[in-house]
């Protein structure tokens, strides 16, 4: 099986044969193509047009990541599944109004329902009962939205309400939340939050790849000055189930301290060991299974980020309609 | 547009030939799509034999043996041997149409089994036949309804289908 590669050290990276070689002071390390589903870099990398060009014969997709871990860039290959219809039935689906009306809100509701099953997996003594009960009326509202803004403004709300229960279920003193920023994370907690949702931003990039959708046209996210928005929306609805629950584990072990964080110039920064175990946690999640009810059979959560882009491709060539997968 | 594959995965599943139809390729990540690839380049590669495409055909194999041209699909059973006949079948009638006379041979080399195929008259009724049936269902606006089947399990579609 073909795995992302994460890279954190300075170095070059470059083709040597059927191999990727990548470069450092402390040595070589060769890379059997066939291995690589995609690949991350967080550190200072030179690279070449002749490695790009293997990249893009072997399907491979690389994704960039500045010093805070924030998502700067990705290498996309040139497609290589092409259906004209899907890619037609995409655009229009973006452009009738009422039609990218639906998938929005459907991102939204995915997402503020995951929302509130996390929630209540730490309701102790019913700590959040009404929190809950405030996120399902703005999931009752979204019917009334009758534009993206007014849907992006509930979810934005819903948040809050769901942001402000973090710190009690955090269980270390030394995180707190207050609010949530994002350029720059202003505490440790919101860099945390920046740095696992780019990894999810990035991973359903790679997805999206797999499939005819194109990943320009989103439908939540405006299509206007972003390079790539589907991934945006489709990560939505992950999120919660992803990031966030991995995030409340990792501190509530005490897997990740504040001290694994330092200040930089601009910001604060998670420093290189808990961007790696946080990288390793990650996968492990995206590895972790479900039984699947149409399938009768085990799937990983990252073939079930790749399902949920199926069963958008399903809904735009109206074969079935599309509802977001809640865990 | 009717191609081989199309013709070959309509005797299996209606759904599988419209989304093949429409560029909507399986899963490239699937298992069963792997063995089969593998079984193409392994089997026959020390024959120096030619694998060649035109439109809507990807012809596994083509040689001349004395004055005969044949052409050679390659196949992982005979489980699907309606469908691989069909194949054959329309490969036969393209080529025909270039004015070449050949004969078609289904190999399955798992089972060491050769199967020969020949464009009669009564094989071509049977051609044009599974050609107007398959036109009909891909000229559907949407792809027909997915059906549980034995096949769905080692159908590259499944993941799509069943999600
Ligand atoms: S998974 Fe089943 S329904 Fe879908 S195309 Fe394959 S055989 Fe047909």
């Amino acid at each position: 099986m073909a795995e992302p590669i994460y890279i954190f050290s300075d170095g070059i990276l470059r083709r040597k044969e059927n191999t990727i070689v990548l470069e450092t002071s402390e040595g070589k390390r060769h890379i059997p193509v066939e291995n690589v589903a995609e690949i991350k870099i967080f550190s200072e990398v030179d690279l070449n047009k002749r490695l790009l060009e293997f990249l893009t014969e072997k399907n491979i997709s690389v994704h960039f990541f500045n010093h805070f871990g924030y998502y700067i860039g990705s290498y996309y290959p040139r497609e290589f599944l092409n259906s004209g219809l899907v890619i037609l039935k995409q655009a229009e689906n973006y452009l009738n109004e009422k039609k990218r009306l639906f998938l929005a809100k459907m991102f939204v509701e995915g997402a503020l329902l995951n929302i509130i099953n996390n929630l209540k997996n730490y309701n102790e003594n019913y700590r959040f009962s009404d929190k809950i009960r405030i996120i399902k009326e703005h999931v009752d509202k979204l019917t009334m939205c009758y534009d993206v803004e007014q849907l992006m403004a509930l979810e934005g709300n819903a948040r809050e309400v769901y942001y402000n229960c973090f710190d009690e279920i955090i269980k270390s003193n030394d995180f707190t939340f207050n609010s949530r920023t994002k350029r720059p994370p202003e505490n440790e907690l919101n860099a945390l939050i920046s740095f696992g949702n780019s990894l999810l931003y990035t991973t359903v990039l790679s997805e999206i790849y797999k499939t005819h959708l194109d990943p320009r046209i989103g439908y939540l996210h405006s299509t206007n000055n972003r390079r790539f928005t589907l991934n945006l929306d489709i990560a939505e609805i992950f999120k919660p189930i992803i990031v966030d629950r991995l995030i409340f584990t990792l501190i509530n072990r005490r897997q990740i301290k504040t001290s694994d964080f330092h200040q930089i110039s601009g910001g604060i920064s998670m420093k290189e060991n808990a961007k790696k175990l946080f990288v390793q946690s990650f996968e492990e999640r995206l590895k972790d299974t479900i039984q699947h009810k149409q399938l009768k059979r085990q799937v990983s959560y990252r073939s079930l980020i790749r399902m949920e882009i199926y069963k958008i491709e399903k809904h735009i060539l109206e074969d079935q309609e599309y509802e977001p997968y809640i865990g | 547009m009717i191609t081989g594959s199309v013709l070959l995965s309509s005797t299996v599943c209606d759904r599988e030939a419209w989304l093949i139809a429409h560029q909507i390729e399986p899963d490239q990540f699937n298992p069963f799509i792997e063995i089969g690839r593998l079984i193409h380049t392994e089997s026959y590669k020390n024959n120096q034999i030619r694998e060649i495409s035109l439109p809507g055909m990807k012809i596994d194999m083509i040689y001349e043996q004395g004055q005969m041209v044949i052409v050679g699909e390659i196949k992982k059973s005979s489980k699907f041997l309606k469908g691989a006949r069909l194949q054959l079948l329309y490969y036969l009638n393209e080529i025909k149409k270039r004015q070449v006379q050949a004969v078609g041979k289904i190999l399955i080399p798992k089972e060491k089994k050769q199967i020969t195929v020949v464009l009669d008259e009564q094989s071509i009724d049977e051609l044009n036949q599974a050609i107007k049936n398959a036109e009909k269902i891909i000229s559907l606006p949407r792809p027909p309804q997915r059906k549980k089947s034995s096949f769905c399990s080692k159908c590259g579609y499944e993941e799509f289908c069943w999600s």
